[in-house]
């Protein structure tokens, strides 16, 4: 009898082609059921080396290259030393072995400054700094490359914290970003994106990953250790452990409440006054952030 | 009471514990680590808390928790 690999909420056993097959039937239904892409859609991939954007890219391009197309991948080097640079490493063997294009863009060439120099001047959230880098970015570099969708690796576990994140700092409004597919639908130059994780667990992640064979690393960012979200993540799952579901049950409400906070909260998409990138405000995040460095 | 070795790769830690006829799962819980934070393998298979563990096992608590 084979072996059973992991056993699920409704205490359910799988093997492991049966939970691979489980995994990527997953993935692909969230995919179908919010029409996250068509044919027609030029999508890149923003990957890391990780584990959830190793597994994003490789069930997205099983999907794409039938189709006969090349898949695009861009990947942000914010300069963590001691994680990015094993990271990238992991991120290149694996596009090599899938035909994936990978760009890499470096934050120290674009500012001309990491996201480590940052720290030592500027006494902020690295989350925060390394967030509105990496997401001016990708969106700058998937438009030069002319995409159409940015898949990113983000999956259940990380939409459940942001969430409630969001709602203990008595941000709601900051949730209607959020979602399967994000981004305001018309600007030309904002490219949404979409998240065909959105229904997997950190865990099914790990668990897929490992019977994949894929080379990756499972380290944390040094900066993501005694954060807000690392206190979210820790309660979070002590309540899964406890009562299984909470992690569903929060993202299952939230999506049938997004198009009411949609309603009331999408800001108009301009035109940043310095650097001209889309932004909500008339100076975007990433200049302000350059502003606050060079003062220093 | 027999031991058990395993190794918690987040930690770079290898721990030894005695335990009677333990599951997967009574390790974690000796261990005082959430399973829904980690995988565990065994002689390098995939394994659920349900199962059995021997002495002569290698035993590797993977957590779940990476990237940033």
């Amino acid at each position: 009898m084979d072996k059973i690999v992991y056993i699920d909420q409704s205490k359910k056993k799988y093997t492991k082609s049966q939970f691979i097959k489980y995994f990527e039937s997953k993935v692909k239904q969230t995919i179908r059921k919010f029409n996250m892409f068509e044919k027609g859609d030029k999508i890149v991939l923003a990957i890391s080396g990780g584990k959830d954007s190793v597994t994003m890219a490789h069930i997205l391009n099983d999907i794409i290259s039938k189709r006969g197309e090349q898949l695009e991948a861009i990947l942000i080097d914010e300069g963590i030393q001691g994680y990015r640079n094993t990271t990238i490493e992991d991120a290149k063997k694996f596009c090599k072995k899938e035909g994936i294009k990978l760009h890499i863009i470096s934050t120290k060439k674009e500012f001309k400054f990491g996201l480590d120099d940052a720290l030592k001047k500027l006494n902020m959230n690295p989350c925060t700094i390394c967030g509105t880098m990496r997401r001016y970015l990708l969106n700058k570099y998937a438009r030069k490359l002319k995409a159409t969708k940015i898949a990113t690796g983000h999956n259940l576990d990380d939409e459940a914290q942001t969430i409630l994140m969001n709602q203990f700092k008595g941000n709601i409004q900051l949730s209607a970003k959020l979602g399967p597919v994000t981004g305001v639908k018309e600007h030309e130059k904002f490219i949404r994106r979409i998240k065909p994780l959105y229904f997997v667990t950190e865990k099914e992640v790990t668990i897929y990953t490992t019977l994949k064979g894929f080379q990756v690393k499972f380290t944390e960012c040094p900066n993501a250790r005694d954060t807000f979200r690392s206190e979210v993540r820790t309660k979070l799952n002590e309540m899964e452990n406890k009562f299984p579901g909470t992690k569903n049950g929060i993202i299952n409400s939230f999506i049938d409440i997004l198009p009411r906070i949609r309603e009331k909260e999408f800001a108009k998409i301009v035109n940043c006054k310095s650097c001209q990138e889309p932004s909500a405000r008339s100076i975007c995040s990433m200049c302000e952030l350059l502003e606050k460095y060079n003062q220093k | 009471m027999p031991k058990f070795k395993a190794y918690i790769e987040r930690e770079d830690k290898n721990v030894e514990v005695s335990l009677n006829n333990p599951t997967i799962k009574d390790l974690l819980i000796h261990l005082k680590i959430n399973p829904v934070e980690v995988i565990v393998t065994i002689n390098n298979e995939v394994s659920t808390e349900e199962e059995a563990i021997s002495p002569k096992d290698t035993i590797k608590i993977i957590s779940v928790v990476s990237g940033g």
